[in-house]
């Protein structure tokens, strides 16, 4: 199974259990698991045809920031953001949250 | 020589107790329908006078809500088309109900090498071992995983092997758990200056107050050695409260590892 395919058929398990827990704790730990998966399939682009349609499309992408609390930046310190942490910092046109904390960092 | 261990690990319900095993038991103990948990460990401590757990779980699952886990084999042969190898994989836990239980998860496809979401919710899983098979072999064609979401496993079967691995256990909440008898056996040729120790390491909820390091401080020991071949372990009515965690450990008695063969049945009953 395709690495790509492999974690959005996970995050779609995940989705499917926090939806159905029985309990907040179990919840909890249900997001937790979700958490994880989202992490890692923010490491590798996902085409949009290899997303099951039945995943919100917004589960395998950050949320854009509003416009007003996004700031500066440049090629240099998205250079300097995907070097340290091997993550992309910018991810079919949005900018991650990884990157937008290390930016905040360097305010 | 390399230490090794094998345990195999299986609950009876008390329906299915021998005639007699319970022996003199106070009434009130078999009138609560104690489960018989039968461990059974071949072994050989390292070639040093240390403790060491006996065949350890890959990863402990010990969360206080009970959750779902998945089962996964590296091996398309296993699953449940005509032909395949393992189809079936058990395992003992505690599950949502603070029940000890054995519950045989069925391979719902052809190729087991997805992943495979099971129905029974674990606070705890312990052991597993291989219960069904299909027609091309009687043992899993690959390492069968027991997992949780997030793909840690806790505990597995190695390809060709159907015992996974796992001694190690937690008496379930509203439960109570005593050490009825066993058996402590030399398997190598007697050596007066030579034997082996076994510790049952017992934390209870007590003791987990104390820092890790500390509360492995409370143990039962017993040993073999010397002209001995082998000797009984008597429960001396010793009980282990709720989620009390029982791990089981061995050494060398000097500095040469030894085979042996330990025998343990603990009785579990509801309060």
């Amino acid at each position: 199974m395709e690495n790509t395919e492999y974690i959005a058929r996970k995050i779609h398990q995940c989705i499917e259990l926090v939806e159905n827990a029985t309990s907040d704790a179990q919840k909890e730990i249900y997001e937790g698991y979700l958490k994880i998966w989202q992490e890692k399939g923010q490491d590798i682009p996902i085409t949009p045809e290899e997303i099951p349609e039945e995943i919100p499309e917004e589960i395998l992408e950050p949320t854009p920031e509003p416009e007003e609390s996004i700031v500066e930046f440049d090629t240099e310190s998205i250079n300097e953001y995907e070097e340290d942490t091997g993550r992309k910092a910018i991810w079919k046109g949005v900018i991650t949250n990884g990157f937008k904390e290390f930016l905040k960092s360097k305010l | 020589m390399v230490e090794s261990s094998e345990c195999r690990m299986r609950l009876h319900e008390f329906r299915d107790i021998g005639g007699g095993i319970l022996g003199d038991l106070p009434g009130h103990i078999k009138a609560a329908s104690p489960q018989l948990l039968d461990i059974h460990i071949v072994g050989k401590p390292a070639d040093v006078a240390a403790f060491s757990e006996i065949d350890p779980p890959t990863s402990v699952h010990d969360v206080t809500t009970a959750v779902a886990i998945e089962t996964i084999s590296s091996s398309g042969d296993d699953g449940n088309e005509a032909g395949d190898h393992l189809a079936g994989i058990s395992i003992i836990g505690i599950n949502g109900s603070d029940k000890m239980v054995t519950v045989q998860n069925i391979a719902t496809t052809a190729a087991w090498s997805t992943f495979q979401l099971e129905v029974e919710l674990w606070k705890n899983i312990f052991h597993s071992f291989g219960s069904l098979w299909g027609t091309g072999d009687k043992d899993p064609a690959g390492a069968v995983d027991v997992r949780n979401i997030a793909d840690t496993v806790i505990v597995e079967l190695v390809a060709g092997d159907n015992e996974g691995n796992g001694a190690a256990f937690v008496v379930p909440h509203g439960h109570v758990c005593m050490l009825l008898n066993g058996r402590l056996k030399r398997l190598t040729s007697l050596a007066v200056d030579e034997g082996v120790r076994i510790r049952i390491l017992y934390t209870d909820t007590v003791d987990a107050l104390i820092a890790e390091a500390d509360s492995a401080l409370n143990w039962i020991e017993f040993s073999v050695g010397g002209y001995e071949r082998s000797i009984d372990i008597k429960g001396e009515g010793h009980v282990f409260p709720e989620d009390t965690k029982i791990v089981h450990q061995h050494s060398s008695m000097t500095d040469a590892g030894e085979d042996y063969d330990l025998h343990l049945h603990y009785l579990i009953w509801k309060k």
